[in-house]
């Protein structure tokens, strides 16, 4: 019953998908055909021109009286205009009984195959030379071959020939092949997010209702009846109804019972848990919701990565001392504002309410992009950054609020993964499409259609994210000075904090928002290319890190884990040193993403472990509130000291140090946790952080 | 509650196709507009470079650029490889045209940008042009050449692809829209018909069919049978008091 219905969910986002997928494929392949028909005459009058151009000096040549065999230089001077056009494939010069006497591109028994099996065209082509096509099976390099006779008049004393390159079309059009993949992939991922967003409150959340409700009445337990909303309204009703006649059967039970009440009561729970006769239905969260608006923040936030700190630079004068260092200042601003807001603002999101938080958060990060987009210098950039990074913050708090305020211990871990999930899919999605868009548009333009973007999240946020603070969580609960300074005296948190927790923060900003985008363009790679190099950060994670967390949580595998992490993300680095290029970076992104996401769910465990007696003392807050507040810290120290190394050493080489010391430290923190131990005191406090809280 | 969800879920697929087409079909004019640019501004340079090679060849002799007798011929002569070359110009490193050939051009002297050094192109909104600059034989830029062709033949075909990709792009959404409709309608509805099947087996009264159904009916009667024994033993209770 309940899998027919899965799949038939199932079938709508397959539909959808393929749909859209056979759509832009259609497109794509209609305008690549249009690319070869439109181009074939061009490339055909350019490769007639060569032929004649060539043809007038050869002629001249011959006119003078030089001999046809002894043509000196002539290979060399077909080989020049070779390498100037990559549309054609040879050059031939032939004797008048067809003898290949002088060629470059291919050797001459190649040519003359190529020759035999060319077919003359029944139209002659645009000029005064002849064309001949290739088969496909005959030559498979040469699709078409231009002739022209040397020589005016009588007899002519050879031929010229250029044979067109069969692949230049393709070549040129698989150029773009990736960024339409990319395009395609993304578009993909938007409706997938846009589809779970619109099917959460008709038919996921019901559904998921509804298999609960299922499991609850077969266990015996009538104690809820389900709201009766959506596609399963009947359904719902019908369950309901069960549950009505249960709980009214059962009142009626009490009423009657008398002094024998409580003994009848207890009989009946034995058997069954009724509720009231007017058991209310409890009210449908689906707090799915916050994904889209979460996503599509992430999405206009991050479509500057690629690009972000060599815009930054080229604001500065020619010449700037530091000016390096100077470009990693915006990124390291924008840390440190979240860093500082973000605590200041939970309380404020908890009184203005979600809904105006993040209105007030996405137009905020918006004007911050306007600004951007329209920025003067360096200066004004920086403080643009930094009320985007005021923004970022209160969308922070208000989805992460939301989602608190509308789950239960229950249900919170799949609320606050369907928050990070969403912030993992924009990583993924912003910086390929970013990319695209820059290199075609310019970096300013990026910027402005990140502010759009973040208007659309505030104008969606107005409609689903409403009412005030049901219920807060201990974890975001804003903390006392005396509680965070009471975590710091625990010797274990401040090695997990230094060795661990910064260092890994530290490596994400310093590598993936400066070295990447800053190292990739000192090697005059595209943006387009950039930004699908950034893409590959988020795979690991969203791939693995859930599968991590488990791992850790099932074999008590949490310190292992983060010191191995650590060490995967700094070994990455190191080919850097070694090899400084675009593979060697991809390497070093790949670990990282892979790194991040054995090791960041495990902190936090080890977090809640190792400051079992703070948590037990004041709460998780305290302690989470010190931890965050010090990694994010150390995020904004990674851009300005990776900007440091990079005036140094240059960027590449730059990461190769910065992944020793990332290794250094996931070794110190291994050795340290081995020596100390972790100290697992009360494990009735380990589970106040989910696992997707954690990445968060 | 169909036709809304079935709107609501097509809405935001057409509007995202209809962006990534738009992408799709900005990213493919994109790269067809450079190529396009490439090949012609090939084609049109090989006149500049026959020129160049000419007139350098004389300067290799000894000649002044300005007093070269043959630079017209060799003007007039490589501007014969390209009917639809507009001019040909040959100037001195200070811009000023010694040599023309072709359509007489409104330009006075060379602009600023055809004074560098190497091979560059450049347009205006009446022409495009390609050129290099002329090296005498101590590799000095005694000038340069110009090659000025129309733009008529590449702004036409660029505009009739933006057109075609235009229309391709409307009507990918559109058939996006129909087929996502369409078939939403059938999903929907076969969706619909499962979830009136499903609550018919669970009904009161019906006989089940999905082992879920027979399984909460179970729990039901059993919990009313439960009731109803306790009743039963109320009541028992009540006759012996």
């Amino acid at each position: 019953m309940k899998s027919l219905l899965r799949r038939s969910i199932r079938a709508i986002f397959l539909y959808t998908l393929a749909v859209i997928l056979v759509a832009q494929a259609g497109m794509a392949l209609y305008a690549w055909t249009l690319f070869g028909r439109s181009l074939t005459p061009e490339l055909e009058r350019k490769t007639e021109a060569i032929a004649l151009s060539i043809g007038n000096k050869l002629s001249t040549a011959l006119e003078l009286g030089i001999p046809f065999e002894a043509l000196e230089g002539t290979e060399e001077y077909f080989a020049e205009v070779l390498g100037r056009n990559r549309d054609i494939a040879f050059i031939a010069l032939t004797s008048p009984d067809g003898t290949v006497v002088h060629t470059a591109g291919q050797a001459a028994d190649k040519v003359a195959l190529a020759l035999r099996a060319a077919k003359g065209r029944a139209v002659a082509g645009p000029g005064k030379a002849s064309w001949a096509d290739v088969a496909d099976d005959d030559q498979p390099e040469i699709s078409q071959i231009v002739s022209i006779r040397l020589g005016a008049g009588g007899i002519s004393p050879g031929a010229l020939h250029i044979g067109a390159q069969r692949d230049f079309l393709d070549a040129k059009v698989s150029e773009i092949q990736i960024d339409i993949l990319v395009v395609l992939a993304i578009s993909l991922m938007i409706v997938f997010e846009s589809m779970r967003f619109i099917m959460a409150t008709h038919l996921l959340v019901p559904l998921a209702e509804f298999n609960k409700q299922i499991e609850r009445i077969q266990r015996g337990d009538f104690s809820r009846r389900i709201i009766a909303r959506g596609y399963l309204e009947s359904i719902a009703g019908i369950l309901n109804g069960y549950v009505a006649t249960i709980n009214t059967a059962a009142s009626e039970l009490s009423r009657r019972a008398g002094a024998r009440r409580s003994a009848l009561l207890s009989e009946v729970n034995e058997r069954f848990v009724p509720g009231t006769a007017a058991s209310s239905a409890r009210l449908l969260r689906p707090v799915n919701q916050v994904r889209l608006i979460t996503f599509l923040f992430m999405f206009g936030e991050q479509l500057s990565r690629p690009f972000l700190p060599v815009f930054a630079s080229g604001l500065m004068p020619g010449g700037t001392a530091g000016n390096t260092i100077w470009a990693g200042l915006p990124i390291s601003a924008f840390m440190l504002t979240v860093a500082l807001s973000m605590p200041l603002l939970i309380s404020w999101s908890d009184k203005a309410g979600r809904r105006q938080s993040f209105t007030a958060g996405a137009v905020c990060a918006a004007v911050g992009l306007v600004g951007a987009a329209f920025c003067f210098g360096i200066g004004d950039f920086i403080l643009w950054r930094i009320v985007t990074a005021v923004g970022y913050a209160l969308m922070f708090v208000a989805c992460q609020g939301f989602v608190i305020d509308n789950t239960t211990e229950s249900d919170r871990a799949g609320g606050i993964a369907a928050f990070v999930g969403a912030i993992m899919v924009s990583e993924l999605c912003a910086p390929g499409i970013g990319g695209i868009l820059s290199d075609r548009l310019g970096e300013r333009a990026v910027f402005a259609i990140g502010a759009g973007v973040m208007l659309l999240a505030a104008a969606i946020g107005t409609t689903i994210l409403t009412g005030k603070p049901a219920l807060l969580a201990a974890s975001v609960t804003p903390v006392s000075g005396r509680l965070r300074f009471t975590a710091m005296r625990n010797p274990r948190f401040v090695v997990l904090l230094l060795a661990a927790a910064i260092p890994a923060k530290f490596a994400l900003t310093a590598f993936m928002f400066y070295i990447v985008p800053v190292g990739l363009a000192s090697l005059d790679i595209s943006k387009a290319e950039i930004g699908r190099v950034a893409m590959l950060y988020a795979i690991p994670s969203i791939v693995a890190a859930s599968i991590f967390a488990r791992f850790a949580d099932r074999f008590g595998w949490s310190g292992l884990m983060v010191g191995l992490g650590g060490m995967i993300s700094g070994a990455g680095f190191l080919p850097l040193l070694f090899w400084p290029n675009e593979m060697a970076v991809v390497i070093g992104v790949v670990a990282l993403g892979l790194g991040q996401a054995m090791s960041i769910s495990p902190q936090l465990s080890l977090v809640t472990q190792t400051c079992s007696a703070e948590i037990k003392e004041g709460g998780a807050g305290g302690v989470l509130g010190t931890y965050r507040l010090v990694e994010r810290i150390g995020a904004a120290l990674g851009p300005i000291v990776a900007g440091a190394l990079t005036a140094q050493l240059g960027p590449l080489e730059a990461a190769g140090v910065l992944g020793m010391m990332t290794f250094a430290c996931a070794v110190l923190f291994s050795v340290a946790f081995l020596v100390l131990g972790v100290r697992v005191e009360d494990e009735a406090y380990a589970p106040v952080i989910s696992e997707p809280e954690a990445r968060s | 509650m169909f036709q809304r969800i079935g709107i609501l879920i097509v809405l935001p697929v057409v509007l995202v196709t209809a962006l990534a087409a738009g992408v799709n079909a900005f990213l493919n004019y994109g790269k067809f507009a450079a190529t396009l640019a490439e090949v012609e501004s090939a084609r049109f340079a090989l006149v500049a470079k026959g020129v160049k090679a000419g007139v350098e060849a004389n300067l290799n002799l000894g000649l002044q650029l300005s007093g070269l007798s043959v630079a017209q011929e060799i003007l007039d002569r490589e501007r014969a490889l390209l009917p639809e070359t507009e001019s040909v110009l040959v100037f001195s490193s200070d811009g000023r045209i010694l040599f023309s050939s072709g359509k007489a051009t409104e330009l006075a002297a060379a602009p600023g940008e055809w004074l560098r050094t190497g091979d560059w192109s450049s347009e205006s909104s009446e022409w495009r042009a390609v050129g290099s600059s002329l090296v005498n034989p101590y590799g000095v830029a005694v000038g340069g050449v110009a090659v000025l062709y129309p733009r008529g033949v590449r702004d036409g075909i660029l505009s009739a692809m933006e057109h075609k990709l235009t229309v391709a792009a409307a009507w990918t959404a559109l058939a996006t829209a129909i087929f996502s409709l369409l078939g939403m309608g059938v999903l929907l509805k076969r969706t619909n018909r499962q979830v009136e099947s499903l609550a018919a087996d669970l009904g009161e009264g019906s006989e089940s069919v999905f082992a879920e159904s027979q399984a909460i009916k179970a729990a039901v009667s059993e919990a009313q049978l439960a009731i109803a024994r306790l009743h039963e033993e109320l009541a028992a209770g009540e006759k012996v008091t």
